[in-house]
């Protein structure tokens, strides 16, 4: 099969139908939790009180809900459907399981923000114990998880199929990296959601009387970090077998990026206590363990920086450009697909640093819950991981709908992403040195016991406002695309930019594929980091805590 | 699989330097005690008196050396006990002086909190059933502002107190 | 023992690619993790 043939050759509407289906859910998820994000920086300023009573933290809830574990989610799913799509095949038995999994999510989705809106669940993303949320939250929740299982399974069984039918070829490599993706999202997603069936819904529903608060707090960081990664990866793959192709130039190493995704798997689940570091409860020998294999997470990423700058300077110089920084000059700034993509790279620099000291064990008590973490993952998330996804859309959604980008559309995503950009650096930065100077995330308008040290955080707070009010624009511009690539653009055929190896690259060592082999490492890593603490935990139990409605304004 | 001898001097280079911010944290943690919060003894939400720490006249500042103070505080939505005054006015500073090692020891009656000294390295989860502690030396003069740094409901803001250092 | 190892080495485009604007890019990327952690470092140890 000649790859850049099948890159030109549309899905069947059936196939396109369905991938597009999660596209509608992550615009409109933008657009809804991006105003909730607009909001919070209004009430942050001081300047601005919301309307009809509405509470701070019921819009905080949905923008975190919406944004951090919908947005996402949805997008992720939707995009590896089509790669899987593009590279192994999708079977129409396979699709309507697809089908059942977009549905369940979907309801999940509407039940979990319904109640958030009716104020029935003030309890952010995070849902910590014994802040008690209504029962339909918690079930909204578990819909989505076990709807993304749904598709993760969908995703081995067509890889599973595509092997049968060519035996001893290895993987392509976009369908590999879906599956590392997937296994890590089902190993990592099983323990929210044992927390979520088996403490929150039973406690919440009133069946049991009391939750066990560091156990569910465990959980929930056991899946947490991991979480991060599921959004990051989608990225990564775009980074390594994507964007090669639309400067021109092949893959780097496919060994090398199989290598790197491997390691991602291995190292993204055993570090949920860096999140915990200042918790009492958990022996801090335990602790820094965990900081040692978070710090193990960070080699992959550093391999990611390599070949990426190796995949332009190579291509730059097959082009002919042989002075030390000339392919740098001669990379595609005009095309959005690239440069969205890039913006993202760059702010992966000051973000990955950022993660490494938030990770460093006892100088967590530097930044732990101040407003700084908030400024550090919407550089990781609302930046790299976004603008890469932006990026990704640019060709998806009209391969999708049988449209073109035009020259006109790729300028209004150049003019969306340097928004973004400007927008990003003045909220992000803000929140950073905020953070360091100790202003608090996740908090309503207040003066606190005022003093200077008050007035210095509510300076940077007025920073973010205006930051806020600029991404927002570029939000609405965002949407404006979308509705445009979706319904008005020219019909033609829009790329589905797959890069392809060298011709003379050298042959991907066969253990790379060895499912069982990391599947292995990764749990027995995880029974490593987690099992001793674990029981601790359990064994040191307090006695547990019941449902707490009244703070979060539940009668 | 081959790797670009650039990329073997990159790897080794990030490597390296992981290792020794590991070395830099595993060094002051497990040589000089600097872990971060990780007190393990429990308590009975419910019933906190029942700790001698956490009696009502315990709570607050009390010198217990020369330049040695503790600071006990029970916190609740949306509050930090940190005992009364002599005119029983609910205290909301705590004035130590420059130099001076405060043992600050909390607990939560109802949900999880947070306590942080901002400014400081004083910044700690609070959460029912266990007890946080961390000891700190105040290097530096000013006023310090505590505040709830994790969501413990609609009045989660409204939850601070003070730190003053003179 | 030593001789076969030798034997297996292919010179490949891979290894004899020029990447030096690679190598000063990541490198400054390195020492600037570096520089942002000990600075970060140091406000620790000064509070």
């Amino acid at each position: 099969m000649d790859g850049t043939e099948n890159n030109l050759r549309l899905f069947p509407k059936k196939d396109a139908r369905l991938y597009m289906s999660f596209m509608y859910v992550t615009f409109v998820s933008l657009l809804v939790g991006g105003l909730m994000g607009l909001l919070q920086t209004f009430v942050r300023s001081g300047k601005f009180t919301l309307p009809f009573n509405i509470n701070y933290y019921t819009i905080l809830t949905v923008h975190g809900v919406i944004l951090g574990l919908v947005l996402t989610t949805f997008f992720i799913i939707g995009f590896q459907f089509a790669l899987m799509g593009k590279t192994v095949g999708i079977s129409d038995k396979q699709r309507n399981v697809g089908w059942i999994s977009f549905w369940m999510m979907l309801v999940g989705t509407v039940m979990a923000a319904v109640t958030i809106l009716v104020g029935q669940a003030n309890v952010l993303y995070t849902f910590y114990a014994p802040l008690a949320a209504h029962p339909a939250f918690y079930i909204g929740l578990a819909l989505v998880i076990v709807g993304s299982w749904i598709s993760a399974f969908t995703n081995f069984r067509q890889l599973y199929v595509w092997k049968k039918a060519h035996k001893g070829e290895k993987s392509p490599l976009l369908a590999f990296m879906v599956i590392i993706n997937m296994l890590m999202w089902v190993i990592a997603s099983l323990g929210v959601a044992v927390s979520v069936v088996i403490q929150f819904i039973p406690w919440s529903l009133g069946y049991t009387e009391t939750i066990n608060v560091l156990v569910s707090r465990t959980l929930f960081w056991y899946f947490g970090h991991p979480l991060v990664y599921f959004w990051l990866l989608p990225a990564y793959m775009a980074w390594y077998a994507i964007i090669p192709k639309i400067i021109g130039g092949k893959l780097f190493s496919d060994s090398l990026a199989r290598l790197a995704f491997i390691l991602l798997l291995l190292f993204s689940i055993p570090v949920g206590f860096h999140h915990q570091l200042t918790e009492p409860g958990i022996d801090p020998t335990w602790k820094f363990i965990q900081v040692v294999l978070t710090m193990m997470v960070v080699v992959p990423s550093l391999m990611t920086a390599f070949s990426i700058f190796a995949t332009f300077e190579i291509t730059g110089r097959k082009k002919g450009f042989s002075s030390l920084f000339g392919w740098f000059k001669k990379l595609p700034w005009g095309d959005v697909r690239f440069f969205a993509p890039f913006v993202g790279m760059v702010a992966f620099i000051p973000g990955g640093i950022g993660g490494i000291i938030n990770a460093s064990h006892q100088m967590n008590a530097l930044v732990h819950n101040t407003i700084w973490v908030t400024g550090h993952f919407h550089l990781t998330v609302a930046t790299t991981v976004l603008l890469t996804y932006f990026g990704i859309a640019y060709w998806l959604v009209p391969h999708l709908t049988g449209r073109r980008l035009t020259k006109q559309i790729n300028k209004l995503g150049i003019i969306q992403t340097i928004i973004w950009t400007v927008g990003m650096t003045i909220m992000s930065t803000a929140m950073h040195i905020q953070g360091l100077l100790g202003g608090p995330r996740r908090s309503a308008y207040s003066q606190y016991a005022g003093g200077e040290q008050v007035d210095t955080w509510i300076g940077y707070q007025l920073a973010q406002a205006v930051g806020g009010t600029i991404l927002f624009i570029g939000i609405l511009l965002m949407i404006y695309i979308f509705i445009k690539l979706t319904f008005f653009a020219p019909r033609g055929v829009e790329e589905f930019p797959i890069a392809a190896e060298d011709e003379d690259a050298q042959a991907t060592p066969k253990i790379l594929e060895n499912w069982y082999l990391w599947v292995g490492i990764t749990i027995a890593l995880i029974a490593f980091a987690y099992t001793i603490p674990m029981i601790d935990i359990i064994k040191h139990s307090p006695p547990g805590s019941v449902p707490f409605k009244w703070p979060i304004g539940r009668m | 699989m081959h790797l670009h001898k650039y990329e073997k001097v990159w790897l080794t280079f990030g490597m390296a330097s992981l290792i020794i911010f590991l070395l830099v944290i595993g060094f002051a943690a497990f040589w000089k005690g600097t872990h971060p919060q990780s007190h393990l003894e429990t308590i009975d939400q419910n019933n906190v008196e029942a700790h001698d720490s956490f009696k009502p006249e315990n709570l607050g500042l009390t010198e217990v050396a020369d330049g040695k103070y503790k600071v006990n505080i029970v916190a609740s939505a949306f509050n930090y006990d940190f005992g009364v005054d002599k005119d029983e006015k609910p205290v909301k500073t705590i004035r130590v002086p420059q130099g001076s090692t405060v043992l600050f020891t909390i607990t939560s009656k109802d949900v999880v909190h947070g306590f942080q000294v901002a400014g400081t390295n004083v910044n700690m989860m609070v959460e029912p059933g266990h007890i946080s502690r961390y000891e700190a030396v105040m290097k530096n003069k000013g006023e310090f502002t505590i505040v709830c740094n994790e969501y413990c409901g609609i009045g989660h803001h409204q939850m601070f107190g003070k730190v003053e250092v003179y | 023992m030593t001789k076969k190892h030798v034997s297996n080495k292919v010179p490949t485009p891979e290894v004899s690619s020029n990447l030096k604007g690679t190598f000063i890019m990541v490198m400054i990327l390195g020492f600037l993790m570096v520089g942002a952690w000990f600075g970060a470092y140091w406000l620790f140890i000064s509070r």
